[in-house]
């Protein structure tokens, strides 16, 4: 994903895009955690 | 354990800053120490089990006199263990210790190695390093020796590799929490069940095709954790996932899902079945027999076996048709042909999704013919 950006934008602007995207994606994970089905059966396989 | 948790990612986090504040001949056994206390936490048995396969794997190799005998008798325990423990015969029902499917191929599968005489020279300490390799340990991927002892020696701290590691990890916890658990089992389920009633066979089909996008974002989700996990100690574990649900056909399917369990029956199963028989039908349906037996010994993954088996044994029939009758190739290469294959292909996985989710074979069946007999 880096890769691709960096080929349109300069780094820096990919850089800063990079960590919203991750603050995205931790701040989602956090809000969402505990929702839905959480019991994976390939740990008791 | 629950991977999606603060205990699980400080577990991480401290067994990495352990890893490289250790001296390099220890870091091995940093993890190796690691995945014996999680295992010791979580699952006693566990760790009895897996400490008994990885001395009964290693042992017939350096101290046996007839060694490929040794070793074949390990290989013979190990499976005999594993069926037992599925069986549970005598148990009082199925045990399954953490991780236990995933470091029995792993031991079964040095074992093989080791008659095949296609190991590298190494240390028991190396071999024990492998089996208590704790990013690997509890979903896999079901990563090989020869791979684990080559980075072992080339192991190095790299800055680039260890960022990597930590964005896996962080797109497998989106996998499981946003994907798998928010959009899949609650958004999307909760649509499917208010469809129940009025679209009993469209809800059937939907909630398969639910089932199966859960798995395959918590699995693979599960998988680039333990390889995000693997980089952060500088080792590169095995691809578990290649876009499955955009395979052509039933058996690129099985080379782009759950790959190490697939190119594991492969090498372990299909090539010994074809060497015996030199029918491959027969051996693919030997395969899937057998990776159908190791999710669960029961008749309805018995029946997936099969159903995946007689799939690809359908799909090889029709290749040799292929070069019998070059008229059938007519559509081949061409964009709607390939879309109709992968479209068919992902409806025969999906279908097949049946027959695992319902809790016995009855009832799978039963699901089966409500999407089947839409009209009916």
């Amino acid at each position: 994903m880096y890769g691709l950006l960096r080929a349109y934008i300069p780094k820096i602007a990919a850089d800063i895009l990079m960590v919203v995207w991750y603050l995205v994606l931790i701040f989602l994970i956090i809000a969402f955690s505990g929702s839905g089905e959480s019991e994976f059966r390939y740990l008791s396989i | 354990m629950n991977i999606v948790s603060i205990t699980a990612l400080a577990w991480i986090a401290v067994t990495v800053a352990l890893f490289w504040s250790a001296p390099r001949s220890w870091q091995p056994y940093v993890t190796a120490a690691s995945a014996a206390l999680l295992l010791g936490v979580f699952s006693p048995v566990s760790l009895v089990v897996l400490s008994f396969f990885t001395a009964l794997a290693f042992v017939p190799m350096r101290y046996a006199q007839q060694w490929a005998a040794g070793a074949l008798a390990a290989g013979g325990a190990i499976t005999a263990l594993f069926i037992w423990f599925k069986s549970g015969i005598g148990l009082g029902g199925p045990l399954v210790p953490m991780g236990f499917g995933f470091y029995t191929l792993r031991a079964l599968h040095y074992t093989l190695d080791s008659i095949k005489r296609t190991l590298p020279p190494h240390t028991f300490g190396q071999f024990l390093s492998y089996m208590f390799f704790l990013p690997a340990i509890l979903t896999g991927p079901i990563n090989r020796f020869q791979d684990f002892h080559r980075d072992l020696s080339r192991r190095r701290f790299d800055a680039g590799l260890f960022s990597k590691g930590c964005e896996r990890i962080l797109y497998g916890y989106a996998k499981i929490v946003i994907l798998a658990a928010y959009e899949v089992s609650h958004i999307l389920a909760v649509r499917i069940k208010s469809m129940e009633g009025a679209h009993e066979s469209l809800a059937a089909y939907l909630d398969c095709i639910r089932y199966g996008l859960n798995l395959y974002f918590q699995f693979s989700g599960y998988s680039d954790i333990a390889i995000g996990f693997a980089m952060l100690l500088g080792f590169r574990v095995a691809e578990n996932f290649n876009y499955p649900f955009l395979a052509r056909n039933i058996s690129d399917f099985w080379r782009r899902w759950h790959i190490t369990l697939s190119s594991w029956c492969r090498d372990y199963v299909y090539m010994f079945a074809l060497s015996m028989g030199r029918r491959p039908w027969l051996a693919a349906v030997a395969s899937m027999l057998v990776l159908g037996v190791w999710h669960e010994l029961s008749m309805r993954y018995l029946a997936w076996g099969v159903y995946h088996g007689a799939g690809i044994a359908v799909w090889q029939g029709f290749q040799r048709m292929k070069a019998k009758l070059p008229a059938l190739s007519f559509a081949g290469g061409k964009p709607i042909a390939e879309g109709a294959s992968v479209l068919l292909t992902m409806n025969f996985v999906i279908l097949g999704f049946a027959i695992t989710k319902e809790p016995d074979l009855e009832s799978g069946i039963k699901v089966l013919a409500k999407i089947l007999f839409f009209w009916v």
